[in-house]
């Protein structure tokens, strides 16, 4: 008690109060900084951490792993019927799959979906195939999955990836081994034909084998025998991802086999290097990856989020390497028997993290402070708005009812708007739809312009100021309760929409730049411009309409809510921004009586200015 | 003496090939008591019977007492029926009922935790953990096997049936020893002889009960009878390999087995399926052969071989000693199936050979009436369902009891039952709500619904079902349930496995409605919100923290002086060093100039 008695003593001898009100923006931009520097600190030395198996259980690459010699021949003769198939249609490919696992003892199962939004000449019905190895003297309670799509997340014919997970059935049925259950799953693709099976699993399939713990998704589009490195991608939906120990083993049994293991798409110039900037690639894409799941292309393991089910893709890569497909088929071999080994679920190390390198990491704690401090500075922002202006605490206080108004107005309209496009996603044309949402991006950022030459809306200041406040505490509360359950995205909207602390209400006394100012920073944190900057930053996606439809999509497909968070979050604060940035204020007046008049003033005087 | 006479020992093994290389060893072992006089532990009269059963059956009043310790999936797809029609096998883990004897429930139910905790020790399980919780009085699943009411002197004593089941048990060796140990061979002769914990529990699915009935005999005395099983299914190709080599190397390559059809050379080969033509003996499935017969029965201890094709199947028996071999005759019995050999000689050791040209070759699978499997849906940490589909491949319809029991946790919402029927013939899909649905359809697949709701911490809910399974269709019956949380202590060791649920039985009834067939679902395995187990350590600390604080800035308050900033000021002017030299000075010249105030 005596600490905050000396330091509000300090405060007042030194006039300490009126000085902060005065710095509060600069004071929030500061904030902001710091907030984006903290993660840049994060893969400096001595600030991450080296990775370790947290759960003792797990005892990666501790068991010799003999899928190699004659295996390969019976991978090779595997590969020299799948291949065939790639001509088939799948109903017709599972058929052959079925015989060849039935025939090892497997009971096999086909799995009928419907498409949501189909654009597949084939007709809006698929069919998934997956096989159970009910594990010798098992209790039939726990299952470990291994799925193979007919299609790579590339789009590829997934040759290897197929022959591997069958051949790997085979060498799996003659181990006595498991006290989990084994499912083979070879989807129609690696998206909602994966999910829809995963969902299926939990609700409607009749031949089912307990709950999932792991789930490996292989991928290997070559029918070649030698590859390069392996890819592993974590990312689940909904800032989900697999537990530490999971991606761990992964890591660990990859390198113990020899493979580089690369993460975030790494090229493999780069998997050799551990610098700063490596490691603040991979931070930064893995972020960005985690922030668009669900929108980007799919990764195969995200399909499996959302049941407590630990998941990672594992795709080999090159063709003219060094290590033999086996080798491939070991790490998958060696994570089963680790996931194998568990008693308990998956439960000892994290589940929130950001890679720095395959055996560097940072944890939840480390990395959570920099958006909250972002957080805490739009909240500075939102003091300044509030207090420092002409206006007394109770003139201010006189608008709140009107802004609360229009407050709601502005996120209820969003949110028709959004939810209106979410239940017609059947019957959009895509392209007309990403035209319109740039275009009025685009007119609404030049709002602050054409307001003030052209149509000259105005408003009382106090309700603006108010208005300002109330939409910087907006995106205060965003950031930090979406940060504690998605990290990633909380942080991506907070560093986009920082350009909104440089928009402020237009005053007479202003410098000319104002409106200039206020148009570029609303452009630059428009939601639908992130949509542009998706398309040219990433060059994943073959149009910015596909950006478009993935968003509004994902939640039927795959559950993903990002379309909500920018319905409900993003959109209308950024709106409550156009209407903060492009109302022109009315000037100054003693009498409220007299508002006829300053309307006039206001606009003439603004016209003299320009002149 | 005539007691002795009365109590009779039998035992038999029973082979019975099933499709994809398995087979299946049913070891029978019948015991009966000498003539008890119930109600006095003291001078009964044990000799094949263990004394240390039968003082404790008398004790807690029991007639009956099922035991049954399985572990494995039974594979209904390839091997069919279950041996003995299910009736000998229980769930995943452990499952023990009883019939008992009382005045009132609560006398039985003593006696019941008696019973467990000295069943407990005898078969090293933790049956000692069966208690309120657990416990559940079955209506119909269980019928009584006693054929002579035992209760007729006295009126006052009713008969009540307790059931437990304990599925988290895994079940391995030490629960084989007692089992021998229950034997009066204790293992070392006749086809007992052959059960070694290392074997058994190598098998793909294997199966050990006891049944021990209280039965009236026609002269009017009460003899004890006891039937043990031990049923195992060993798949022989992982046999033979495992018994050349324990770790599964690849196979070499030039013993590789390809598909002459597809692309094979020495890169490729497409394996074929598993060869059919195999040469086993017991020695192959057990690790020894049978250390001779007994004189102990009245009859031979014998092996038996299923009935299947000659042209095909070879089964041989070989009487041995030191060098010394002998084929033995084949004989046919009326009371067991198939080809037996009577093991006569007890200095003799005895193997049976099996050499088979096409394994498929196999009498025709006997139907299954019923196929049942249950699996949880949902994923969220606070509720989940239950969903459980009956199929029926038979063109007549099968009635059956469903038993389920869930632990107190599970809060099930019974209002949330549906019904969902497919017709497997013409598709066609009915679902039903079980409240707001029309009756007649429904009613016509549910008979009747026994519900006993939970106790938090002392019962478990217990449902029995009565159903009608229409011809060549698929029943589906999904209910919803909460999670309830745990206290901090409930929790198991290994609370992060999650939480095993019973298997439920499922009792088919023939026209008649005598029970012809019983099977059981699966373990499930559910996850309740466990605690991070660290975190109360957090949580005493931070508060502990803030209580001080708290406390600190209170009684800082309570016990300091309250001034005004301009009183404040002073008596820290005043307290200063600079103020404090001063008034030493002022002092000091008052001392200098002799004057005082």
């Amino acid at each position: 008690m005596a600490l905050i008695e000396k330091i509000r003593r300090a405060f007042e001898r030194y006039d300490l109060v009126p000085k902060l009100k005065k710095s509060l923006s600069s004071i929030s931009i500061l904030l902001t900084i710091v907030g984006i520097v903290w993660i840049l600190v994060l893969p400096i030395k001595g600030q991450f951490r080296n990775t370790y198996i947290s759960e003792n259980a797990l005892m990666p690459s501790q068991a010799y792993s003999f899928f190699r010699e004659s295996e390969w021949n019976i991978l090779r003769g595997y590969r020299s019927e799948v291949v065939k198939l790639e001509s088939l249609p799948i109903t017709a490919r599972n058929d052959v799959l079925e015989i060849w696992l039935k025939s090892l003892g497997y009971k096999t199962s086909k799995h009928q979906y419907h498409e949501l939004h189909s654009n597949k000449s084939s007709g809006d019905t698929g069919e998934n195939f997956y096989a159970i190895m009910h594990a010798p003297r098992g209790d039939d309670t726990e299952a470990m999955v291994l799925a193979a799509p007919w299609v790579t997340s590339d789009g590829e014919f997934n040759t290897g990836g197929i022959s591997l997970a069958v051949s790997m059935a085979n060498y799996f049925s003659r181990l006595s081994i498991w006290s989990k259950n084994i499912i083979i799953l070879i989807p129609e693709d690696n998206k909602y034909a994966l999910r829809s099976w995963v969902e299926a699993y939990h609700n409607s399939l009749d031949k089912t084998a307990g709950s999932i713990e792991s789930a490996i998704v292989m991928e290997y589009p070559s029918d070649g025998d030698h590859l390069e490195y392996i890819e592993v991608e974590y990312e689940g939906l909904n800032g989900q991802l697999p537990n530490l120990d999971f991606v761990n083993c992964a890591v660990f049994i990859g390198e113990h086999e020899g493979f580089k293991i690369s993460l975030q798409n790494t090229p493999v110039s780069k998997l050799t290097s551990n610098t700063y900037f490596d490691r603040l690639a991979i931070l930064l894409k893995g972020i960005k990856n985690l922030a668009i799941s669900g929108v980007r292309k799919s990764n195969g393991c995200e399909s499996f989020s959302g049941w407590n089910i630990q998941s990672i893709t594992i795709r080999a890569k090159g063709v003219n390497g060094s290590h033999d497909i086996t080798k491939y088929g070991r790490v998958v071999e060696a994570l089963f028997r680790s996931v194998n080994n568990l008693l308990e679920k998956f439960h000892q190390s994290f589940f929130f993290y950001l890679m720095l390198q395959p055996r560097n990491f940072v944890s939840i704690g480390t990395y959570l402070p920099s958006v909250g401090i972002i957080a805490v500075g739009f909240a500075f922002m939102s003091l300044n708005s509030f207090f420092n202006n002409s206006f007394t605490y109770s003139q201010m206080i006189g608008g709140l009812e009107k802004m609360c108004i229009t407050f709601l107005v502005v996120i209820i309209s969003s949110i028709i708007f959004g939810i209106s496009l979410l239940v017609s996603t059947n019957h959009i044309n895509y392209n007309l739809l990403t035209q319109f949402l740039i275009s009025s991006c685009v007119l609404m950022s030049l709002m602050p312009i054409i307001n003030l030459q052209t149509i000259k809306i105005t408003a009382k200041p106090t309700f603006l100021y108010l208005f300002q406040s109330a939409s910087y505490l907006y995106i205060t509360m965003l950031a930090a309760s979406l940060s504690v359950v998605h990290f990633a995205l909380a942080f991506s909207i907070a560093v986009l929409c920082l350009p909104l602390l440089f928009v402020k209400v237009q005053q007479t006394t202003m410098i000319k730049l104002q409106p200039f100012i206020n148009s570029i920073a609303l452009l630059l944190s428009c939601p639908w411009f992130s949509i542009v900057l998706l398309y040219y930053s990433l060059k994943d996606f073959d149009s910015m309409s596909s950006i478009t439809r993935n968003l509004l999509t994902s939640w039927s497909e795959l559950q993903s809510w990002t379309w909500f968070v920018i319905i409900f979050g993003w959109l209308p604060a950024w709106l409550c921004f156009v209407i903060t940035g492009s109302i022109l204020p009315l000037p100054q007046v003693e009498h409220a009586e007299r508002k006829k008049l300053p309307v006039i003033t206001s606009s003439s005087s603004i016209k003299k200015k320009e002149k | 003496m005539a007691l002795v006479e009365c109590s009779t020992y039998d035992e038999y093994l029973e082979l019975k090939p099933l499709l994809r290389n398995n087979i299946l060893s049913s070891f029978n072992f019948k015991l009966t008591s000498n003539g008890i006089i119930s109600n006095r532990t003291d001078i009964n009269h044990y000799d094949i019977f263990p004394s240390s059963l039968g003082p404790l059956l008398e004790t807690t009043n029991t007639q009956e007492l099922h035991l049954r310790f399985t572990q494995g999936f039974w594979d209904h797809e390839i091997w069919g029926r279950l041996p003995f029609d299910g009736f000998k096998s229980g769930g995943t883990g452990v499952e023990v009922w009883a019939n008992m004897n009382g005045d009132t429930k609560d006398e039985v139910y003593q006696n019941w935790i008696i019973l467990a905790n000295s069943l407990s020790a005898f078969f090293c399980a933790s049956l000692n953990f069966i208690d309120s919780s657990t416990t559940t009085f079955p209506r119909s699943c269980f019928s009584s096997n006693s054929t002579i009411d035992i209760n007729n002197n006295n009126n006052n004593n009713t008969s009540y049936l307790l059931r437990s089941a304990l599925p988290r048990e895994p079940v391995c060796t030490e629960n084989l020893t007692p089992f021998l140990k229950l034997l009066p061979t204790r293992g070392k002769a006749g086809i007992s002889s052959l059960l070694d914990g290392h074997k058994v529990f190598d098998a793909e699915w294997n199966s050990m009960s006891i049944d021990i009935i209280k039965r009236m005999k026609e002269d009017q005395t009460l003899i004890y009878e006891m039937d043990i099983k031990i049923n195992l299914v060993v798949n022989i190709p992982k046999k033979l390999s495992k018994n050349i080599n324990q770790i599964p190397k690849p196979i070499p390559g030039e013993e590789l087995r390809c598909d002459p059809t597809k692309k094979s050379d020495i890169y490729h080969c497409f394996p074929l399926d598993e060869p059919v033509n195999y040469e086993w003996d017991l020695e192959t499935l057990f690790g020894k052969d049978i250390n001779g017969g007994i004189y102990i029965s009245e009859r031979q201890s014998r092996v038996c071989m299923a009935n299947v094709d000659e042209n095909y199947w070879k089964i041989s028996g070989i009487k041995k000693k030191n060098d010394d071999l002998t084929f033995l005759e084949p004989k046919v019995l009326t009371d067991s199936y198939g080809t037996c050999f009577e093991l006569e000689d007890a200095a003799y050791n005895y193997d049976i050979k099996f050499e088979t040209s096409d394994s498929t070759k196999l009498p025709p699978m006997e139907p299954i009436p019923i196929t049942v499997s249950r699996s949880l849906t949902g994923y969220s940490q606070d509720s989940g369902g239950f969903r459980t589909i009956f199929q029926n491949p038979s063109s007549t319809e099968t009635e059956l009891i469903y038993f389920e029991t869930m632990p107190w946790y599970m809060r099930v919402y019974l209002h949330t039952m549906e019904l969902t029927i497919v017709n497997n013939i013409n598709k066609t899909k009915n679902v039903y709500h079980i409240i707001n649905s029309e009756f007649d359809e429904k009613n016509k697949v549910i008979k009747n619904v026994y519900y006993k709701p939970e106790k938090d911490r002392s019962k478990p809910s217990h449902l029995e079902l009565t159903l009608m399974i229409p011809a060549d269709s698929t029943v589906t019956i999904t209910y919803q349930f909460d999670k309830s949380l745990l206290l901090y202590a409930e929790y198991p060791p290994d609370a992060n496995h999650g939480f095993d649920i019973d298997p439920a039985v499922v009792t088919v009834l023939d026209e008649s409605r005598k029970e012809v067939y019983q099977l059981r679902t699966t373990s499930l395995l559910l996850t309740l919100p466990t605690p991070d187990f660290s975190m109360p350590y957090n949580v005493i600390i931070l508060t502990s923290t803030i209580m001080t604080l708290i406390f600190g800035a209170l009684f800082n308050m309570l016990i300091k002086r309250v001034l005004s900033v301009e009183e404040y000021d002073e008596i820290v002017g005043q307290s200063s060093i600079i103020s404090k030299l001063k008034t030493r000075i002022q002092l000091f010249k008052k001392k200098l100039t002799g004057k005082t105030d």
